[in-house]
């Protein structure tokens, strides 16, 4: 089964965010955005990087922001390419535009769900990544998907 | 697609093109392609009523010969504002919308490289402007995406395309 990580500094929405994603991750917790850098490190050290990062950004320590400019530069430092980062999600409640832009155009999020969220939606974005079940992996290209624009 | 025309017999299937759009109020399988292109979904379960659109570009009022009544759906702000004035027009609340944003990828020509951020950036500012809860989003990045709106449900379906636009 894949891994993920989960940063929150609340325990509760940890655990909204464990239920909703059990059937497909084994999962490993982080209160704050320091010790998701140092579970991270550990991990790609190991050879057995995750396969997911979900993460807050208002957190004490270090935020989520910050957090995840770290663990992208850990991914730079052992050579991994872009392409092969393991995908983030960032889950807060800060869902002004200024933080939305940040986290999916700077801090390296591929994307944004807002709290309080629905199980759907966060299986949404995974399913956007390649995490969970998309019905349109696989399909054969059609003359539309060609139009990009 | 057809997998999801499937898993949705009660939906009809609607592709929408550069600069459409369009509220919904019968379950339809909306779907595009974007690049730096930007859609946003907005759902209103207690209404049935549900909208999207495909826009090309941020904002009308930098195009000084554009007419925003002849294609609302062009550019962000108006079709935001095109298809929120239909929703409430139709009795939804602002406070009943839920909407998604996504697109606004890099394209590979440096001319068009911000194009798609201040795409994304017009839609979460004229969204917060009018008091509406994004949920999620899924945009930036080099790739584009292919998206389904299955509007009778409020999901959506996304899949990454490679540069060339086909599939990974």
């Amino acid at each position: 089964m894949r891994r993920a990580l989960i940063v929150d500094d609340s325990r509760y929405q940890r655990h909204l965010i464990i239920q909703a994603i059990r059937d497909l991750f084994t999962v490993d917790e982080a209160a704050d955005g320091q010790e998701a850098i140092d579970l991270f490190s550990v991990a790609l050290a190991a050879g057995t990087p995750y396969d997911l990062v979900v993460m807050d950004i208002l957190m004490p320590v270090l935020s989520g922001h910050d957090s995840l400019v770290g663990i992208r530069r850990l991914e730079t430092a052992a050579g991994i390419s872009e392409e092969r980062r393991t995908p983030a999600v960032m889950l807060s409640s800060l869902d002004d535009p200024g933080n939305m832009m940040r986290a999916q155009f700077e801090s390296g999020a591929q994307a944004f769900v807002t709290k309080p969220f629905s199980p759907q939606t966060l299986i949404e974005a995974l399913s956007s990544l390649g995490l969970a079940e998309n019905p349109l992996s696989g399909e054969e290209e059609d003359a539309d998907s060609c139009k990009v624009s | 697609m057809q997998g999801l025309i499937d898993r949705y017999p009660d939906h009809a299937s609607a592709f929408l093109n550069v600069a459409q759009g369009g509220v919904y109020n019968r379950p339809t399988l909306a779907h595009t392609v974007l690049g730096s292109c930007v859609s946003v979904t907005f759902y209103v379960p207690a209404r049935g009523l549900s909208g999207i659109f495909h826009a090309l570009l941020p904002k009308a009022t930098e195009y000084r010969l554009h007419v925003p009544e002849a294609t609302p759906y062009k550019f962000v702000d108006t079709a935001i504002a095109s298809i929120v004035q239909r929703l409430l027009r139709r009795g939804a609340a602002l406070t009943e919308i839920e909407c998604k944003v996504f697109g606004g990828s890099s394209a590979l020509f440096a001319a068009e490289r911000s194009v798609g951020r201040r795409n994304v950036e017009t839609a979460f500012a004229v969204l917060d402007s009018l008091g509406l809860r994004v949920a999620a989003s899924n945009v930036g990045g080099e790739r584009g995406r292919k998206i389904v709106f299955a509007s009778g449900t409020g999901e959506i379906f996304v899949r990454l395309l490679n540069p060339s636009g086909t599939a990974p």
